[in-house]
């Protein structure tokens, strides 16, 4: 187990020395000159400019600024942004808290919502039950978060005054208010897919052989449907909620700026935007390795719930 | 009656893309308490239809039950939901083909076998736990309390199947359907689940009605034997009877392309054609265009059940006139 | 309002001053009756600050926060006069030296004095390239800043500056705690090192992404004009329309810079306040004067005549805007010799919509019969749209304009680039002091044409450069008036810009926020210190 752990974390080093590489080529492949920007629209002189270039060393080659950047990065320095003088490193701590509180929350909200839903049309497969459900949640799909996200904010914030429209709060307990919202319009947007797969994965399970045993044991449906079928019907679910997290680390940008979160999305664009080298490039370093482990973490997970994959 | 099990015009069909499918086309059977009954026929014939249709395992929104299963004089046709659940593993049970497939691979193989004697035999918890390892090691499993936490495929075939028949049996049932328990076993272990099965027959003194399609395994465990064709009963008999004189052609085609020791090398014999489909309509006896006996007046009609000796029944029109060569 | 402790045990004249002294101050200017002392504002920004720092303090969301915690040597009226602050007397006693004498018992949020030290500290700090400081380039002509006594600064010049005396009262200006930036040199600006400094709130945290809190500094050497409020809470809100949604539902009391597209919903709000005013800035459009045929005066005052620029002000600037009557200076920045100003306003050419004149000035030029030209600008939506008025304008004169758009960073790239690759380009600029110069010598000095230069237009001519150096040497307003003057009416004859435009800043706070008077000049300056919130 231990060999095979270490196996698959080596196996991200390569992965990830390409996609920084990756990164890093194509943040100054764009057309921004990061010195001008950084001198952000005000008058400064050729000797200025030159200064700031020396000091980011955006007069190396591509290769040279690198190596750099590598040996920093793998010393757990990222650099400093070149617009805000912060760490780049504690850019991400300072906003990686709201981040994960919104990514868990929606995973959450989707999944119960789904489940449920899943199992209900898969039981009552073909009837209006199941035509419902599929509608609903394919309505959920095509919905984009940020109209969700403002009839909620003009139901529930502006009309009847129940939860904040914007923001964020101080910690894990006064956000479960402020990012209700924010969850629930990207929940929706998961349920669809979530839903079919619970959906499917569960015809395919009450169809088994073993399923016929567990009635003829006599036992009562809720045992058969909970007990027997749900758990070889979460393998795929499984697999997808592993991507959808790790579609999540930057892709609650549209929420992020309809509520006015400080998030890792935002963060990520806006550095985009502003040829922010080392945000993006710290940042993409960061999202990369997250999806990396999240997979790594599917799959461990796979060998938890089926045995038989434990021990090949 | 004091018959066990008694099915009479039993007819099953499923809702198909052609129509309706007939699997059962009206099937009379006797079972006495105790008794070993072997249910035989090729794939098709319409004979697990008939084994699940007895336990009600159909699923009610796509097939179509209908007739007579009666059970200890009760109409098993008619009970609700609730009613067959209390009934299944109490009063009848099954064990199906394939051991591998019948087992929940996610699920620890102690607590599947737990979990039959909660919920059958009434057990608590942790008496339900004492009669799994006492299950195991009465199959010879040594070391049950950690096998009782190892999962399904961590098993033989033939221990599985094993195990699967005597978690049928936890809640004492007075009928065993064993729907081709072997099929899907070593030629080697085969005889020993048979043996298995046997034993425990007799100890329990209950019935076992065993659909197979290889004759060769029913001489062993059933006394009396019923031939399936096309979703009907063409024979029925004593075993050793049937097998040594059949009285239908069916029969005798079925005995003959039985590979027998000391015919190696030698063509089997097949029996030419193929049944009737199960969207055809009756007309005539349907297994006319295969018979080597058949004469034209074989299609006036379906052939009436009728008695060939004492306690045989053959569905053939030429019964008294057909004298057919079976196995010694 | 605390009263100052008038026990028995004190002198009955004491007392009796203190009685005196209490009832003078408490009719003074300070929150209007209906208020409520304490309280917390949540005001939004639209991003992260820069930094805690003063050295960083350049931009639109860094600005209000730092302004609350710091503050500078001088400040600047709502009409641009330069006050006393934290020194209460300045005199330039010749056009090379500045000396500033410092109000005394002024102390930092951390109960230290503050003194000449750290002023003189605070000011090299940003002089010195190891802070990076963009605001450095406003000591450009500095060459030493020595403290002569505990409370007087000197600073002496290297050439006389006429833009210098008004560093003073920016960021540039601003004094920290020399000891404080001693025992945080690791994370000074940073969350956990923040802001020591003398203004009316003290910084308490700052979580990056969301928000800055700061509050009341109870020792601030100012008292009878604030602070009130308890509390600051800077709210970082990127999306406009998120920052509009805060204000209806309460959790926003306080913003700027609103687009003008979302006025109308803050008016829809009961009860709100919306205030808009007239700023230092320009809506400008520059013509590549080196590119042909642009290269030909006539040309330029061709398609300036032919721009319907009344059409413009009513169908897409309406309110966010003054008509400017494409000139750069406009009446905000009129802050000495309003007469002249006005004046020269009034009667310089304007080269007014006129298709007939227009299409009289093309064909008389070296771009007679039409020619393709690309105009360079972002996706903001009033300069696309100002782009297509023109556009269409142009189209009647036979003049193909095509439109070019780019991201925001690569409009900045490109404006600032010494290639200058555009033919016409269209960008905003603001000025940083309340001085006409401010908006006159970036865009017509010639030594802006390089890179990192703000001569848009590649414009350079000779005698106009010669009047702004001379202006800027000149420590007579009068006679810098005149002198810039000249250079506008030289300028005007080339026509190298067109100005939109003087876009209004709008101020937008709910019912019960008091106690503010928004001005062009509002981002040197503390926004909170007078506010209160009303019952």
């Amino acid at each position: 187990m231990l060999a095979y752990l270490a196996r698959r974390l080596l196996q991200l080093v390569p992965v990830l020395l390409v996609a920084s590489f990756l990164v890093f080529v194509a943040a100054r492949l764009t057309p921004q000159d990061p010195a001008v920007v950084m001198a952000g629209g005000r008058q400064t002189s050729t000797a200025v400019l030159e200064a700031i270039r020396a000091k980011y060393h955006l007069d190396e080659s591509v290769p040279s600024q690198y190596l750099r950047w590598m040996a920093g990065a793998l010393l757990g320095d990222l650099g400093e942004s070149y617009r805000l003088k912060q760490g780049v490193s504690a850019m991400i701590a300072a906003r990686l808290p709201v981040s994960l509180q919104l990514i868990a929350m929606s995973v959450a909200i989707a999944l119960l919502a789904a489940v449920p839903l899943g199992i209900l049309a898969a039981l009552r497969k073909g009837s209006w039950v199941d035509i419902l459900a599929t509608s609903l949640s394919l309505a959920a799909l095509s919905s984009p978060v940020f109209l969700t996200g403002i009839l909620g904010i003009l139901l529930f914030s502006y009309t009847l005054g129940w939860l904040p429209a914007l923001g964020s709060g101080r910690n894990f307990a006064e956000n479960l208010r402020y990012l209700l919202m924010p969850s629930v319009a990207l929940a929706l947007n998961m349920l669809a897919l979530s839903m079919r797969m619970t959906r499917s994965g569960m015809i395919e399970a009450m169809r088994r052989p073993y399923i016929q045993t567990a009635i003829l044991k006599g036992l009562p449906r809720r045992t058969i449907v909970l007990k027997h079928a749900l758990r070889n019907a979460l393998l795929p679910l499984v697999t997808i909620t592993g991507l959808q997290i790790g579609f999540l680390l930057s892709g609650t940008v549209l929420v992020e700026y309809t509520f006015g979160l400080g998030g890792l999305g935002s963060l990520l664009v806006n550095a985009i935007q502003t040829s922010d080298y080392p945000v993006v490039q710290g940042l993409t370093l960061f999202i990369v390795s997250a999806f990396l482990l999240i997979n790594l973490l599917v799959d461990l997970l796979y060998g938890i719930i089926d045995p038989r994959i434990r021990q090949a | 009656m004091s018959g066990l099990l008694s099915l009479r015009g039993l007819r099953v069909a499923f809702a198909g893309e052609g129509g309706a499918a007939m699997a059962v086309r009206g099937v009379d059977l006797e079972l006495e308490g105790g008794e070993g009954l072997a249910l035989v026929g090729e794939s098709g014939s319409g004979k697990s239809a008939t084994a699940k249709a007895i336990l009600g395992l159909h699923d009610m929104s796509s097939t179509a039950v209908t007739g007579s299963v009666r059970f200890e004089g009760r109409e098993l046709l008619e009970l609700g939901e609730a009613e067959l659940r209390s009934f299944r593993g109490r009063g009848a049970s099954m064990v199906f083909q394939d051991p591998g497939t019948s087992f929940n691979p996610l699920l620890r193989m102690g607590e599947q076998v737990a979990e039959a004697f909660r919920s059958v035999a009434g057990l608590d918890r942790k008496a339900a736990r004492e009669a799994a390892l006492g299950l195991f090691s009465r199959l010879g499993i040594r070391d049950p309390v950690t096998r009782y936490a190892q999962y399904p495929h961590e098993f033989s075939g033939g221990m599985l199947q094993r195990m699967m028949i005597l978690l049928a049996l936890a809640g004492r049932p007075r009928l065993l359907v064993a729907d081709e328990p072997t099929t899907a076993l070593d030629v080697t272990v085969q005889a020993q689940v048979l043996l298995f099965l046997e034993e425990l027959k007799e100890e329990l003194g209950m019935a076992v009605l065993l659909v197979t399609h290889d004759m060769g395994i029913v001489a062993e465990t059933s006394t009396r034997i019923a031939v399936m064709y096309a979703g009907r009963i063409v024979e029925t008999g004593g075993t050793a009877e049937v097998l040594g004189s059949p009285a239908h052609p069916y029969t005798e085609a079925l005995l003959e392309a039985m590979p027998r020791p000391g015919s190696r090398g030698t063509r089997l014999a097949t029996i030419l054609g193929l049944p009737p489909g199960v969207y055809e309509a009756d007309s005539g006896c349907p297994f006319f265009p295969r018979c080597r006996h058949a004469l034209a007046s074989c299609m006036d009609g379906l052939p009436p059940s009728v008695e060939a000796g004492p306690g045989r029944k053959s569905a053939c029109f030429r019964t008294h006139s057909l004298s057919l060569r079976g196995i010694a | 309002m605390r009263k100052s402790g008038s026990g028995r045990a004190l002198p009955a004249a004491f007392a009796l001053a203190c009685i005196v002294l209490v009832a003078t101050l408490s009719s003074c200017a300070r929150a209007a009756p209906g208020a409520s002392k304490g309280g917390s504002l949540s005001f939004a920004i639209t991003g992260d600050i820069v930094a805690l720092d003063p050295a960083q303090a350049y931009d639109f969301t860094t600005n209000p926060v730092v302004n609350e915690i710091t503050e500078g040597l001088l400040r600047f009226s709502p009409t641009g006069e330069l006050l006393p602050n934290l020194a209460e007397k300045w005199e330039s006693p010749d056009p090379k030296t500045y000396v500033y004498h410092l109000r005394k018992g002024v102390k930092f949020q951390d109960g230290s004095a503050m003194g000449a030290d750290d002023v003189v500290f605070s000011l090299d700090r940003i002089r010195d390239p190891k802070t990076a400081s963009s605001l450095a380039w406003m000591y450009g002509s500095v060459d030493r800043i020595e403290r002569t006594d505990d409370s007087t600064v000197r600073i002496s010049l290297k050439t006389p500056d006429a833009m210098f005396r008004y560093a003073l009262a920016t960021t540039a200006g601003h004094v920290i705690s020399k000891a404080y930036y001693e025992a945080h040199a690791s994370n000074f600006g940073k969350p956990e090192g923040g802001l020591l400094g003398t203004g009316p709130f003290k910084f308490a945290s700052w979580k990056p992404g969301s928000e800055i809190v700061v509050e009341r500094f109870d020792g601030y050497w100012d008292r009878d004009k604030g602070p009130f409020l308890d509390r600051v809470v800077f709210k970082i809100i990127g999306e406009d329309a998120t920052r509009v949604t805060g204000l209806k539902t309460g959790e926003i009391d306080a913003t700027i810079k609103l687009p003008v597209d979302l006025l109308p919903v803050v008016r829809s709000i009961k009860g709100a306040q919306l205030v808009g005013v007239e700023g230092l800035s320009d809506d400008w459009i520059a013509f590549n004067t080196r590119r042909k045929p642009l290269d030909d005066p006539q040309v330029r005052k061709a398609i300036i005549t032919a721009f319907n620029v009344g059409a413009v002000m009513d169908g897409i600037v309406k309110e966010a805007g003054v008509a400017a009557g494409n000139q750069s200076v406009g009446p905000a920045l009129w802050t000495y010799e309003k007469a002249a100003w006005e004046t020269f306003q009034n009667t310089v050419e304007k080269y007014a919509y006129d298709p007939a004149r227009a299409r009289e000035l093309l064909a008389k030029s070296r771009g007679a019969g039409g020619f393709k030209a690309k105009i360079l600008t972002d996706g903001d939506a009033f300069r696309v749209n100002v782009a297509q008025a023109l556009q269409a304008d142009l189209a009647k004169l036979g003049i193909q304009l095509e439109i070019e758009k780019v991201g925001e960073a690569e409009l900045t790239t490109r404006q600032f680039s010494g290639k200058r690759d555009y033919d016409i380009v269209m960008g905003g600029w603001g000025a940083d002091f309340p001085d006409p110069a401010a908006n006159i010598q970036p865009f017509l000095h010639s030594s802006g044409m390089g890179e990192g230069g703000s001569d848009f237009a590649v414009y350079s001519n000779p005698k106009v450069d010669a009047l702004i150096d001379q202006q800027s040497r000149s420590s007579d307003d009068k006679e810098r008036a005149k002198l810039l003057i000249s250079a506008l009416q030289l300028a005007a004859a080339d026509a190298p810009y067109i100005f939109v435009d003087h876009p209004k800043i709008f101020y937008a706070a709910s019912e019960k926020v008091g106690g503010y008077t928004m001005s062009p000049i509002w981002y040197w300056d503390s926004i909170a210190r007078g506010m209160y919130l009303k019952k």
